[in-house]
Parts: structure tokens; C-alpha cells; sequence
């Protein structure tokens, strides 16, 4: 081999199978042209605590399982959705296309369990106290994730532009409209005039399609990263133990391999929501007819839409200031529990934490109910 | 009459209906006796929890193999009772259905909690008394779910109200005066049942073990099971008392005249004071021959009254349905291919049973194993005991309650 | 209609029986290919050098399969059996007639796994080895006669071949032409089944080398099935009633689902897990330290989805009868459907009902609850609401009379002025005032039989 770009480091070549196997070739290869081998070993030695809680670092994989999943049966989707005969092309993927309805459910499920998996995801980074320093940007990028999913399932469940999903954004695009200062102008931004119209699908698909995939990639490789040069978060407990019994598996030799089925039993699941709670197409939006009875918004945002009914009248503007100030107070959290000089404020933290778990899963269902 | 009864299955009965009532007494008193076994071990359990715990734990022991043969049992007679009386049985069960699906998680949970509790007693001690009222009242409301289906599987005059009330079937029986008095009678003998259970425990502890540890447990065992057994006797006088006031004048005046059903209503009575007398005289004997025989007479007895239960049932549903009547379209050769079948898998179980009982035993009396050395595959003579696919109560939980 | 109909709101007591028989399914043939695991598993420990490691590891399996198998396998197993007397007490009936001494063989089967698992276990300590090995064999063997018998009834339902009301022949019936394939792809799926449960006791091991050894013990189960699985598959779709297959492969474009009818998406959805599973038993194979308890209750939950797309299909394949050819799914007789007995009104053959006065609201919901109730829910499972979301009074009249024409839905029991009654309590779901007197006046004269009308 001639010239080569980077000498194989010393323990690269003890590490690596003999050279007479094909892996132990590839791998030379690999490395006497590209100087890689910090990071490969940096994957070697990367490994995952073992305590009572470790089931929950499952939960980040599943949610990325599901965006894969969402660019997979999104893309395919693409292929015969026409923003500009929006409602008559879903109708042909779903009644002509083969296998267009069983991709379509796909879509629509892995959605709902995406963001449900993001929801719980952040609840129990929550209570594990993962966002205290040094990991405030992995939190802060995670509630930037969660917001763009949400973004996500709000300008896609447009795009079908039947009944439902025509008055569902109608009504939460009005809720938008009456927040203080900027609503009305970012109400009409999103839609592209005063109502919900065909103009509004020409800004939300390429939201939907380019603009977010393209966000959601880059955070979530900047968040993945973070957890990659910090290592996984454990809890206190964990770290107050003696070296010898902290226990802990190998990432790559033993984790992934524990991963893999539990992503497969996720695609059984989704598979099988999408057989047989296939997602339906209600008739063509008519914006001219009066909304059918018992519009809501997708789950996701029904705690929020409940919440706001508690504020009658005058009263709205009071309810919107409280509930934006929850995600301000998600946002500062790191900065606020600090587990320093005592633990003190971090069992109220817990407190609040779960009062606001409660909050969110009771006005949930009671919008559901209601 | 308005009473929507459905015409009988157009396959008719594979054989004559003698058969069938035959094979369905057979298996009835095997089901009551492991359910009375049951029923009443949860019950005694609770009773003996704190002051006699040797007591708790033998029906601990003892009582997830009490649920697996009470189900196992409940399966041929609920089978031959469709196959002569379906049109009755699945009209009601309908009508009560939300009812009558509970009973299985119920049973589900009843069983998985007498699991539960075996497994977990020793380790984690704590709340095992609330997980024996969990088994308890499982069973009492399942056993009342039956009573009540089955009470109105003989009453087709209240059904049509009944249904067009409740089409969902999410209500119980109405109308029924028997209901109450109906379900203490077959709830209270479960209190025999498990206290004969106790007696013969007690006659195998005097007659296997020697400390006086042993001698002790089997005194206090021989007291609850007898106690148990009088309580139940006096009990079930007064449930019977209160049938007898309920039950319709017609069925009172069959019982009047004599003939098969006062016959064998006396003939159960008898056997069971028998038992209990049997039971109370084989205190401070060293052989187990007066204990086993009052449990011999104590199956008896429950075989007699399931004879009389159905008698009484054929009875109110005369206006309905007689099953001679019905037409045969005979599978003989199905018949006779199950019996051989039974034959064959009593026999095989039997032996199987014996052997590894007597392993057992010699295990636990620490001989060794009695049967190492014997070859398992060539099986010993068949047991003396003709009847062994039943077991009577208590005797195999006794052998387990010494692991 | 010899019965009443079990109104479930909101379910349908046909799902309930679904639900139980799915979660019935994977435990039963969990308890069958678990006795031939036993039963190696026991001739294989005793020829390792460390075995009794190996057997201290069979008797934690033991112990899992003891508990789940007796408790929740065999009280779901009755619990099919309760939940189709509620559901469908006229085919129960039947079935119960027919086979009779069958069931009664294969409860004796039942007694007899349940007693020789209770000697294996109990006797764990003190059997001899082999009585121990005997006992773990005659529990395979006795479990599988248990297969052999329940499989006859199943396929019966489905293809009863040359069995009918007249000859009963009960051989016919019972060894039917789905018979042999249906047995076959049973026994692969237990053997199945039997590894992905013994990888679940296996994740607990702490040895990694013992794990390894038990792991790809376990995949030796696993992977032959799942590739003779496809083929038992094909064998027994080649079995089935033409117009089954013919509802499979042509699909019906239903209200919401699409091209794919739901038939076919559960065909789709036995095939996909099926292969998902073998892709998990791989990473397991590739990787035994790995395995965990999670990795491994996640693959036997993938079997359960698969079993309940496969289950889900084979109950559908049967539209719309329960027997296939000789009952509808509504307990109507076929040899009932005479043109002439279904024009009658159908109150007047029907015994459970309060007999509600004609051409109301009333009498379409006692029409609806023992004619549509046992597959279909007001709003829920196979909503009705839904279904006729796009219906006019005239075309529901209409409709009804020829349900049954594209396959699919039994026909219609009752007169003109039955279906007027019907349609106007199914309209007044969605909350429409309908007065079935103005429907039966207004429409026109039957395109199928315009004397029929006329009331006998």
C-alpha cells in the first residue's frame, strides 16, 4: 500500500481481526485511508449503566424506530399525494393504490406512537433527573424535538384535507389566533390569509415534507451527539455506588442486540394497528358547511385545548400567559435544579413534575370524554 | 306458555339419555368435592390464618391443585348438561352474560393468586392474608354467578322480561325466590369438605410422623376439621330449612310422596352424618382406615345430592322439555371410543400416580426415594384403590404439606 | 333466532371471543411445543456434562410454563368455550351435538396432560430419570392428541367438507379437507412458540457461556418451523372455500379500509411478524449474552400479534357463516333460507322479544339486536352507524333486501315492513327521525319478488 493518508495506529492493529480474515482486511483498509479509529474506539469502550431504571434509556430508540419509520412510509407516501388535489389523491392511495391504505395507517400510527413515545420520553428523563448539568443541552434540545414532532402532527393532519382534519385545524389555528401580540399575525402566516384554505396546504406541505424533516434530522443529531460524548445519564444512586458494583454492558457488543427486538415487536404493533384500526377518509373538506359536532384537535393537543376552556371569556388571555409558561419553565428547568448545594429543590421539582403528569393526562382524557 | 324456549338441537342426543346423565353425576361429584375442597380451604385458610398457621399453610399448599381438578372436573359435567339441557343453559347464560364471561377472569385471578401465594409465602410474608381474601372472594363470586345461571336456566317464564330489560345480560337473576337459599347449599358443605380434609390430614400425620411437633399439628387439625364439619352440618339444616320454605308447592309435594328423590335426599343426609360420626371417632387412631372411610362416605353423600339436584332440575323444567322425549340420532361408536379412551387414561394416570406418590412419600420420609432402583419404565401392579381418578381430598396436598 | 343475541354495546360479543381465543392461542401452543422442549430438553441436559445446571435452568422453565400454562392457558381455553355460548349458542349447540364424545376425549386428554405435568413437577426431585424423561414424553404426547381433537372441530367450522345437517357424518366432519394442513402448521407454530418461550427463562441466566448453549438450543426450535411454517401456510390456503379465498386475494373496498380489505391486511400481518421473529431469534442467535427478559417477552409478543392476524383470518375466512355452508353468522339456518321463510315477518318467527308494535323505531332495534347484533355494534366494533353514514332512507330500504348478494352478509329475515322499521332505528343512531310508514309507502315495488310483499 502506498502512500498511506494515516498510519493504522498501534493498538488499531491489535484490535483488529488477523489480517488473513475479511473483516480484519476491510478494516485496514478502512482505516489506512481514513484516520477513524478514535471513534471506532470510542464505540467499542461506549457502555450503558445497569441499575433498576435502565429500561427507560429503551424509550429515545424507540422514538428515533418510529421516525425512521415516518421517513420510510412518508417518503412513499409522496409519491402519489398532490397538494393540489389534496383530498382526491389520498382517496386514490387509499382506495387504489396497493397497499396505499396500509401505508397510510402506518404513517398515522407511528405518528401518534412517536409522539407518545417522545411524551414519555421526556417525563422519564424527567423524573431520572437527567437534564441537571452538564446535560441542559441534551434537555433543551429534546423539548425542541418535542415541539417539532408536535409541529409535525399538526401540519400533517391537514394534508388529507377531509372534514376532520379541515375543521381540527381550523379550530386550532383560531385558538392560535388569540394569543396576545403576535397571534393574529402568525395565525395568518400559517394560514395564508384569514381561513384555513387550499393556500394553507401549499405552506404546510412543504413544512411537513422538507422544513421539518430537515430541523428534526439536525437537532436530533446534535441531541444524539450530546448523549454520545456524555454518556448515558444514571441516577444518583447509581453513581454513588463502588466501582465494582456499578454494573453496565457494552453499546455495541450487547445493548443493540437487546434493542433490536424490542424495535421489532414495535413494527408488530404498528403493523397491527394498521390492520385493523386502518386510519379512514371522511368526506372532502367543505369549508362553507358548519363543522360537524364534536371537532377536537388530535390528542396531543386536547390538554392544552381543555385547559384553556377553564378560562372563559376575558379570562382566555390569563389562561394562555399560564399555560406558555409552562414550556418556559420546561425550558429554564436545567437552570433551575441544579441538585446544588442540596437536593432540597429537586425533590419539589419532583413534585411539580408530577402534578404537572397528572395535569396533562387528566385534562387529556377529560377532553377526550367531554 | 310464554316462554321462549328453543327447540331442541336438530342433531338430537348422540346416545340415550341415561348415558349421558350417567357420565354427567360422575363428574359432577368429582367437581364438587374439589371445589368444596377449595372453597372451603380458602375459607378455612382465612379462619386459621394467624393461630393456626399449620393449618393455612397445608390448604396453601394444597389449593392450586384444588382450583386445577375443580376446573378440570367443572369441564364434563357442564359439557354433558349442554348436550342434554343446551337450550335452557345457553338461553340463560345469555341472559346473565356479562355475568357469566366475569367468571373467568375471576377464576383466572382466584387461581393465579392461590399461585401466587405458594410460590411467594416465604419470601415475602407481608399481605399474603389479603391475597387468601382475594382467592376467597373470587370463588364465592363465581360460585354465586353459577347458582344464579343455573337457577335461571330453570325458570323460562322470566326470561323474556328478563332479556328485554337487559339485552346485554348485565344483570343477575330476578324473581328466583330459591336464589339464596339455593347458593348456602352449595357453599356450605364446601366448610365439610375442607374439614374432612383436615381430618384425614391429621389421621396421616399420626400415622407418618413421629416427633411430637407432628402429633401436635395432627390434634389441632383433627379439632378445626371437626369443628368445621359440625358448624357446616348445622348450617346446611338451616339452609335446607329455608329451600324447603322457598321452593315451589309442586316440588315440595314430589318430595312428599316418596319415590327416587326423598329416597336419595335421606340416603345423603345419612352418609354425611356418617362422615361426620367416622370422622369424629378416628381421633387418637393410629390407622388412617376410619378417616378414609368417612371421606368414602363424605363422596358418596355429595354424589347422592347432585343425583337429587338434577331430579329437582328435571322436575321444574317438566312443563318444558322431557328428555326421553327427545330424539336419539345414535353415535355409538363415538361413545365407545371415548369410554376406552377414559379407560385407558384412568388406568395410565393412576399408575403413574401411585408410582410417583410412593417416590414422593419415600422422599419425604427421607428413605431415599422408595422406587430408585425399580425400573420406571415396567409399571408396578395397579393400585388397590379401583376408584383412583379421583383422589379424596387432603391426601395428596398431606404428602405435599411435608415438602 | 332459536336464541337471544348477546347485545354487547360497544364491542360485540364476537370480539369478545376474539380477544380470549388470541390470548388462548399462544398459550395452548405454548403448553403443547413446550412438552416436546421438556422432553428433549430433558434427554439433552442429561447428556451435558453439567447437567444439572442445565436442569436447575429446565426447572425454572418448568415452573413459568407450570403457572402459565395451567392458569391462563387452561381457563382461556374454557373461557372460549363460555364466550361462544354467549356468542353464537346455536353453533355452540351444534358443534356440542356433532362432537360430543370428541370434547369428551379431548377433556380426558386434558386430564391427563394437567395430572402428568403435576407428577413431572411434583416429582421433580424424587422420580427417577427415567420416569422423569417418560413423564415429560407422555405430556407431549397427550398434549398433542388434545391438538389433534380440538383441530378437527376448527377446520370443521371452516371446511366441512361432505358433512351436512342430513348424513352427520361425523368423519367427514371431522377429519375435513383443511384437516391434515391445518394439524401440520399447528404443530410448526407450537414448536415455535416452544422456543421463544424457553428464550424468555433463558435471558435470566448469568453464565454467558450456559446462556449461549441454551439460546441456540432454544433457536434449533425456532428457526426450522419458521421456514416450514409458510409452506403448512400454502397447504392450507390451497384448502380453503374458493369464495374465502376469492374475498382474500379480490378484496372489498369497505368504508375505511381501502384496497387492502382487512382479510387480506391480516394475511399481511401473520407474514410480516413471522418474520420478524425470525429476525429477532437471529439477533438472539448472533448475540446470545444479549438476550434479556425484555428482548424476549418482546418477541413472544410479536407471535401474539401474528397469532392474532393469522386467528383473525381464519374466523373472517368464514363470511358469512359460522359453519360454513350450513349457519350464518346470525344463527339463521341456510336450509332455513328459503325465499318464501325469509319474507316472513321476521318477529313472528323470532320467540325473544317483547313483540313491539310494527313500522316503529322499537321494532327495528328488537330487528336489529337479533338479526345484526351478532357481528355488528351500534358504534363500535364494525359500527353500523358508520356503515350507513351514506345511506337515504329509500336506499337502506332498498339495500337490505339484497344484502346478501355480493357474498359476504347473510340475507335479510323479514318484510317490507321489517326493513323500514330496521332503517329507520339505524338512521336514528346518527340522530334522524325517520317514520318507517312514509319509507314503506314511498318506495318502489321490490325489484326482486314484487309478489312477495304480500303477507302470508
Amino acid at each position: 500500500m502506498t502512500d498511506p493518508i494515516a498510519p493504522i495506529p498501534r493498538e488499531a492493529l491489535d484490535a483488529l481481526p488477523p489480517e488473513t480474515t475479511r473483516l480484519g482486511r476491510a478494516g485496514r483498509a478502512l482505516l489506512s485511508r481514513y484516520p477513524v479509529w478514535p471513534v471506532i474506539d470510542y464505540f467499542r469502550h461506549k457502555s450503558v449503566p445497569q441499575h433498576r431504571h435502565s429500561a427507560w434509556y429503551s424509550v429515545g430508540g424507540i422514538v428515533l424506530f418510529f421516525f425512521a419509520v415516518q421517513l420510510v412510509t412518508g417518503i412513499l407516501l409522496m409519491v402519489y399525494y398532490r397538494p393540489s388535489q389534496p383530498w382526491q389523491s389520498v382517496q386514490r392511495i387509499v382506495n387504489e393504490v396497493p397497499y396505499g391504505n396500509v401505508v397510510r395507517s402506518l404513517h398515522h400510527w407511528a405518528a401518534n406512537l412517536m409522539i407518545l413515545a417522545v411524551f414519555v420520553h421526556l417525563f422519564s428523563t424527567f423524573f431520572l433527573k437527567a437534564y441537571r448539568p452538564p446535560r441542559e443541552g441534551t434537555w433543551l434540545t429534546g423539548l425542541g424535538l418535542l415541539g417539532l414532532s408536535m409541529a409535525f402532527g399538526f401540519s400533517g393532519y391537514l394534508l388529507p384535507w377531509d372534514d376532520l382534519s379541515f375543521f381540527a385545524t381550523r379550530v386550532g389555528i383560531s385558538e392560535l389566533e388569540k394569543a396576545p401580540v403576535l397571534g393574529t399575525w402568525i395565525a395568518d402566516l400559517a394560514r395564508g390569509g384569514d381561513d384555513v384554505t387550499v393556500d394553507t396546504i401549499g405552506r404546510f406541505y412543504p413544512l411537513h415534507v422538507v422544513v421539518l424533516p430537515l430541523l428534526v434530522m439536525g437537532l436530533v443529531s446534535v441531541h444524539v451527539l450530546f448523549v454520545q460524548l456524555q454518556g448515558m445519564s444514571a441516577p444518583d444512586r447509581y453513581y454513588a455506588l463502588p466501582p465494582e458494583r456499578k454494573k453496565s454492558v457494552s453499546f455495541f457488543g450487547e445493548y443493540l442486540f437487546a434493542e433490536i427486538p424490542i424495535w421489532l415487536l414495535m413494527g408488530a404493533l404498528l403493523a397491527f394497528l394498521a390492520t385493523f384500526f386502518p386510519r379512514g377518509l371522511s368526506p372532502e373538506a367543505d369549508p362553507t358547511a358548519p363543522a360537524p359536532p364534536g371537532i377536537k384537535p388530535e390528542w396531543y393537543f386536547l390538554s392544552q385545548y381543555q385547559a384553556l376552556k377553564l378560562f372563559p371569556g376575558k379570562l382566555e388571555l390569563v389562561g394562555m400567559v399560564l399555560l406558555g409558561g409552562i414550556p418556559m419553565l420546561a425550558f429554564a428547568l436545567p437552570f433551575i435544579d441544579r441538585a446544588i448545594p442540596t437536593n432540597e429543590r429537586g425533590r419539589t421539582v419532583t413534585g411539580l413534575g408530577f402534578l404537572a403528569l397528572m395535569g396533562l393526562v387528566g385534562m387529556t382524557i377529560w377532553g377526550w370524554w367531554s | 306458555m310464554n316462554a321462549p324456549v328453543p327447540p331442541f338441537d336438530p342433531l338430537g342426543l348422540p346416545v340415550t339419555s341415561s348415558f349421558l346423565y350417567a357420565l354427567s353425576y360422575l363428574t359432577l361429584t368429582l367437581h364438587f368435592v374439589a371445589m368444596q375442597f377449595t372453597v372451603g380451604g380458602a375459607i378455612l385458610m382465612l379462619l386459621c390464618w394467624r393461630r393456626q398457621p399449620g393449618i393455612a399453610r397445608f390448604f396453601g399448599t394444597g389449593l392450586p391443585l384444588g382450583f386445577s381438578y375443580l376446573v378440570t372436573f367443572g369441564i364434563p359435567p357442564l359439557l354433558f348438561l349442554q348436550t342434554v339441557y343446551g337450550q335452557f343453559f345457553y338461553s340463560s347464560s345469555v341472559l346473565v352474560g356479562a355475568y357469566w364471561i366475569s367468571v373467568i377472569p375471576l377464576v383466572i385471578v382466584g387461581y393465579g393468586a392461590s399461585y401466587w401465594h405458594r410460590m411467594n409465602r416465604d419470601a415475602r410474608p407481608r399481605h399474603q392474608d389479603v391475597v387468601v381474601a382475594i382467592i376467597v372472594a373470587a370463588l364465592l363470586i363465581v360460585g354465586f354467578i353459577f347458582v344464579n345461571n343455573l337457577a335461571l336456566s330453570l325458570r323460562p317464564d322470566l326470561w323474556l322480561r328478563h332479556y328485554a330489560a337487559y339485552p346485554s345480560g348485565n344483570t343477575l337473576t330476578h324473581g328466583e325466590p330459591t336464589l339464596y337459599a339455593r347458593y348456602l347449599l352449595f357453599v356450605v358443605p364446601a366448610l365439610f369438605t375442607s374439614g374432612m380434609a383436615l381430618v384425614l390430614r391429621a389421621s396421616y400425620l399420626r400415622h407418618r410422623a413421629a416427633t411430637t411437633a407432628a402429633r401436635k399439628e395432627a390434634e389441632t387439625s383433627h379439632t378445626v376439621g371437626l369443628r368445621a364439619m359440625v358448624v357446616a352440618t348445622g348450617l346446611e339444616a338451616m339452609a335446607a330449612g329455608w329451600f324447603w320454605i322457598v321452593i315451589p308447592d309442586a316440588i315440595r309435594g314430589a318430595f312428599a310422596e316418596g319415590g327416587a328423590l326423598s329416597m336419595l335426599a335421606v340416603a345423603g343426609v345419612l352418609l354425611g352424618v356418617g362422615a361426620l360420626l367416622a370422622a369424629w371417632q378416628s381421633r387418637g387412631r393410629s390407622g388412617m382406615g376410619l378417616a378414609v372411610l368417612a371421606a368414602h362416605l363424605l363422596v358418596g353423600a355429595v354424589a347422592c345430592l347432585v343425583i337429587v339436584r338434577d331430579l329437582l332440575r328435571q322436575l321444574y323444567l317438566e312443563p318444558y322439555f322431557e328428555a326421553a322425549k327427545t330424539p336419539v340420532l345414535p353415535q355409538w361408536g363415538m361413545f365407545a371410543a371415548f369410554l376406552t379412551v377414559m379407560l385407558i387414561g384412568v388406568v395410565f394416570l393412576a399408575i403413574l400416580t401411585e408410582q410417583t406418590i410412593r417416590g414422593l412419600v419415600g422422599a419425604a420420609d427421607g428413605a431415599g426415594g422408595a422406587n430408585d432402583g425399580k425400573p420406571a419404565g415396567r409399571p408396578r401392579p395397579a393400585p388397590r384403590r379401583t376408584r383412583a381418578g379421583h383422589r379424596r381430598p387432603g391426601q395428596r396436598p398431606a404428602s405435599l404439606g411435608k415438602q | 333466532m332459536n336464541y337471544p343475541v348477546w347485545d354487547v354495546p360497544g364491542i360485540g360479543a364476537g370480539l369478545i371471543v376474539a380477544i380470549i381465543a388470541i390470548l388462548h392461542v399462544l398459550v395452548s401452543h405454548i403448553a403443547v411445543g413446550g412438552g416436546a422442549f421438556l422432553f428433549l430438553a430433558e434427554l439433552w441436559a442429561r447428556r451435558q456434562p453439567d447437567k444439572d445446571r442445565i436442569r436447575a435452568w429446565l426447572k425454572r422453565y418448568v415452573t413459568f410454563f407450570l403457572v402459565y400454562t395451567t392458569v391462563f392457558g387452561a381457563i382461556t381455553g374454557v373461557g372460549i368455550w363460555f364466550s361462544i355460548q354467549l356468542a353464537s349458542p346455536e353453533a355452540t349447540s351444534l358443534l356440542i351435538h356433532q362432537f360430543v364424545f370428541a370434547w369428551a376425549i379431548e377433556w380426558v386428554a386434558f386430564l391427563g396432560e394437567l395430572t402428568v405435568l403435576y407428577l413431572y413437577y411434583y416429582g421433580w426431585d424424587s422420580n427417577s430419570e427415567p420416569r422423569q424423561i417418560f413423564l415429560a414424553g407422555a405430556y407431549f404426547g397427550i398434549a398433542w392428541i388434545s391438538l389433534v381433537v380440538i383441530n378437527g372441530i376448527l377446520t370443521f367450522m371452516l371446511t366441512p367438507g361432505d358433512w351436512t345437517l342430513d348424513n352427520r357424518d361425523i368423519a367427514a366432519g371431522f377429519l375435513n379437507p383443511g384437516y391434515f394442513s391445518a394439524l401440520s402448521l399447528r404443530t410448526m407454530v407450537m414448536f415455535l412458540l416452544a422456543g421463544l418461550s424457553a428464550f424468555v427463562v433463558a435471558a435470566r441466566v448469568d453464565d454467558d457461556q450456559l446462556k449461549a448453549r441454551i439460546v441456540r438450543f432454544a433457536s434449533y426450535w425456532v428457526l426450522p418451523a419458521a421456514v416450514l411454517i409458510p409452506v403448512f401456510s400454502y397447504l392450507f390456503w390451497s384448502r380453503l372455500p374458493a369464495f374465502s379465498v376469492k374475498l382474500a386475494t379480490d378484496g372489498v373496498v369497505g368504508l375505511a379500509g381501502g384496497k387492502l380489505e382487512v382479510m387480506s391486511r391480516a394475511i399481511w400481518l401473520a407474514g410480516l411478524t413471522g418474520s420478524l421473529v425470525l429476525l429477532g431469534t437471529l439477533t438472539f442467535l448472533l448475540r446470545p449474552r444479549a438476550l434479556t427478559l425484555g428482548a424476549a417477552i418482546a418477541m413472544l409478543g410479536t407471535a401474539q400479534i401474528g397469532i392474532a392476524g393469522a386467528e383473525f383470518f381464519r374466523e373472517m375466512a368464514r363470511k358469512p357463516y359460522v359453519v360454513y355452508g350450513v349457519l350464518y353468522s346470525n344463527s339463521l339456518w341456510v336450509r332455513d333460507a328459503t325465499p318464501a321463510k325469509l319474507r316472513e315477518p321476521f318477529l313472528s318467527r323470532a320467540r325473544w322479544h317483547p313483540d313491539p308494535p310494527a313500522l316503529t323505531r322499537e321494532r327495528g332495534e328488537w330487528i336489529y339486536r337479533l338479526q345484526c347484533a351478532s357481528c355488528h355494534t351500534r358504534d363500535g366494533y364494525r359500527s353500523l352507524t358508520a356503515r350507513t353514514e351514506q345511506w337515504t332512507p329509500e336506499f337502506g330500504f332498498q339495500w337490505l333486501e339484497t344484502m346478501d348478494a355480493n357474498g359476504v352478509m347473510p340475507p335479510f329475515q323479514g318484510d317490507a315492513e321489517d326493513r323500514a322499521a330496521l332503517v329507520a332505528y339505524l338512521l336514528s343512531l346518527r340522530g334522524k327521525t325517520i317514520d318507517p310508514t312514509e319509507i314503506v309507502r314511498t318506495a318502489p315495488p321490490s325489484p326482486r319478488a314484487p309478489s312477495a310483499e304480500v303477507k302470508p
